[in-house]
């Protein structure tokens, strides 16, 4: 279970989160929503320890990090997808999975999970393939495969549809909610893309100016005024 | 024949002398964007090192196989007290590493006084390659850069640590998400850059002078290698010790050396004028 209390951080002396609370089980999808710039990628950052938190508390299984630098953060069990997947381009596919598998090599953790290759089949058939020269959308199944050979607990994603092909937007959607039950994740989910977000998460936060101001079921936000109103489309 | 020969085994020499001072410099100012002009003293201490086995009746072997672990110790000393701590900030770290390079030069004059020091080659004599005669010593040195520089090739592409190193030179954030500690890699990184300079220094010490400054000329050398070559890449490197190595080689013959050395300081200019990047510059990336 993440545990998050009254984070507050940011770049550098400017703050942009103002004490977030937030609580994700195991299993279970969180979707983030949100205006462009209320702070969400500054929230994933903070959690993954990519940037610092001036206060607060980040705690995973009752286990704080708040102080652990992003390497020790991701061998815990954080695994962060960032907004524009953080592929490495130079490296073949295989190799992407295998750095991922770094974070959970002190857990004993060997080689690439087997399932990974289940939930993407393109990454077993591209494993030779310079990873710059996939599409979009398997770069983005590479980035969720690769943060999963790191078997984490948490998963951290950031816009995972931004830039990609309808078809394998609809099957992330499918995937997500899938990995979670399966693996026993704990999923937090930025999206901005509202019906795959809805279809993936279980509950829904809406974060605005750095702080959460609202929470509600999938189906809630289903209707559209309602949904209009939080977002204040 | 023969003189087209031994000129081109004479640029073999410094081809591989160049090639392992560049390699340390490629890996932090062509990597890690760490511009160290305290470099060519690792050179420096590895020849010193060799000089300072011979003088207390060690074979020549052993003060190469000490060379490089000298140097790399040096580099893992400087990285930890100065170079960590100025990653962000690029001439701090010039200035630092240039007033580090000049004490450490003193520092050596002080220990083993003025005036050049003796290092014996671990054979005399030459080999009879047909096209023509040739030192045998040289022709040493040639193989155990090739060697070396294999090694490398493999340790980058075919290990785990190689592969560490290749995920953090491309994205530093990204590979601390991935679990790895980007400190302790560049500190390695670094630290190993300066035992193959260490290297490069053992080897040279028998036909250079061996003296405390001696590390300024690889200095700047090195840097038109990597420059000229284009960072980033084993076969840059490649491309631009046989440019620079080759061109001062040829010139050396014809004209007194430092016209040489500034002929070449000209032709990588010109070099980096028409191609930015190197000459195999984009290929890493
Ligand atoms: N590198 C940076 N330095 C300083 N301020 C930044 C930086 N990146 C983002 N910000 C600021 O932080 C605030 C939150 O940005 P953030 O990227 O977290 O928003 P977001 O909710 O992810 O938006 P989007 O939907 O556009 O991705 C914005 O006001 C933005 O201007
Ligand atoms: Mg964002």
């Amino acid at each position: 279970m993440l545990m998050i209390r009254g984070l507050s951080g940011g770049y550098g002396a400017l703050p942009v989160l103002n004490g977030i609370d937030l609580r994700v089980e195991a299993g279970e999808v969180v979707g983030l929503l949100g205006r462009n710039g209320a702070g969400k990628t500054t929230m994933l950052r903070v959690i993954a320890g990519w940037l610092r938190a001036t206060s607060g508390s980040i705690t995973l299984d009752g286990q704080e990090l708040i102080r652990l630098p992003a390497f020790r953060r991701a061998r815990a069990g954080i695994a962060h997808v960032p907004q524009g997947r953080g592929i490495f381009n130079a490296l073949t596919v295989r190799e992407n999975l295998e750095v991922g598998t770094r974070a959970a090599s002190l857990r004993g953790g060997q080689g690439i999970p087997e399932d990974v290759f289940h939930y993407f089949p393109i990454l077993r058939e591209r494993q030779g393939q310079i990873a710059g020269t996939l599409s979009g959308g398997q770069q983005q199944q590479l980035a969720i495969g690769r943060a999963l050979c790191g078997r984490p607990s948490v998963l951290l994603l950031d816009e995972p549809s931004e830039g990609i092909q309808p078809n394998i937007v609809q099957s992330i959607a499918d995937i997500i909610p899938r990995i979670a039950r399966e693996r026993g994740l704990a999923v937090v989910l930025v999206e901005q893309n509202l019906d795959l977000a809805l279809q993936a998460s279980d509950r829904c936060f809406v974060i605005e100016k750095g702080k959460i101001v609202h929470s509600a079921t999938p189906a809630e936000l289903a209707d559209e005024t309602i949904l209009k109103e939080l977002l204040a489309l | 024949m023969e003189f087209a020969a031994v000129t081109t085994l004479n640029a073999l020499t410094l081809i591989s002398i160049l090639l392992l001072v560049g390699l340390g410099l490629a890996i932090s100012f062509g990597l890690m964007n760490v511009t160290n002009l305290a470099h060519g003293e690792f050179v420096t201490i590895g020849a010193f090192t060799v000089y300072f086995v011979q003088s207390l009746g060690g074979s020549f072997w052993f003060g190469l196989l000490a060379a490089p672990v000298v140097g790399g110790l040096v580099g893992m000393v400087l990285e930890y007290a100065v170079i960590r701590h100025l990653y962000s900030r690029p001439m701090s770290t010039i200035l630092a590493t240039w007033g580090i390079s000049l004490v450490l030069q003193q520092s050596l004059e002080l220990a083993f006084g003025l005036g050049a020091k003796p290092v014996s080659p671990p054979v005399e004599g030459t080999v009879d390659l047909i096209v023509a005669v040739y030192p045998a010593y040289r022709l040493i040195l040639i193989g155990i850069a090739a060697a070396t520089l294999t090694a490398v090739i493999l340790l980058v592409n075919r290990t785990s640590f190689g592969l560490d190193i290749r995920t953090v030179i491309q994205n530093r954030e990204m590979a601390e998400g991935v679990g790895i500690n980007t400190r302790r890699s560049y500190a390695i990184a670094f630290a190993f850059g300066a035992a193959i300079a260490g290297l490069a220094g053992g080897l040279v010490a028998p036909l250079a002078i061996v003296l405390p400054q001696m590390g300024v000329n690889y200095l700047a050398n090195a840097f038109f290698v990597v420059i000229v070559g284009g960072a980033g890449s084993i076969a840059g490197l490649l491309a631009g010790s046989v440019f620079v190595g080759g061109l001062t080689s040829i010139l050396n013959y014809q004209i007194s050396p430092s016209l040489a050395q500034a002929l070449v300081l000209l032709a990588a200019i010109i070099v980096v004028r028409l191609r930015p990047n190197g000459l195999l510059g984009g290929a890493f990336r």
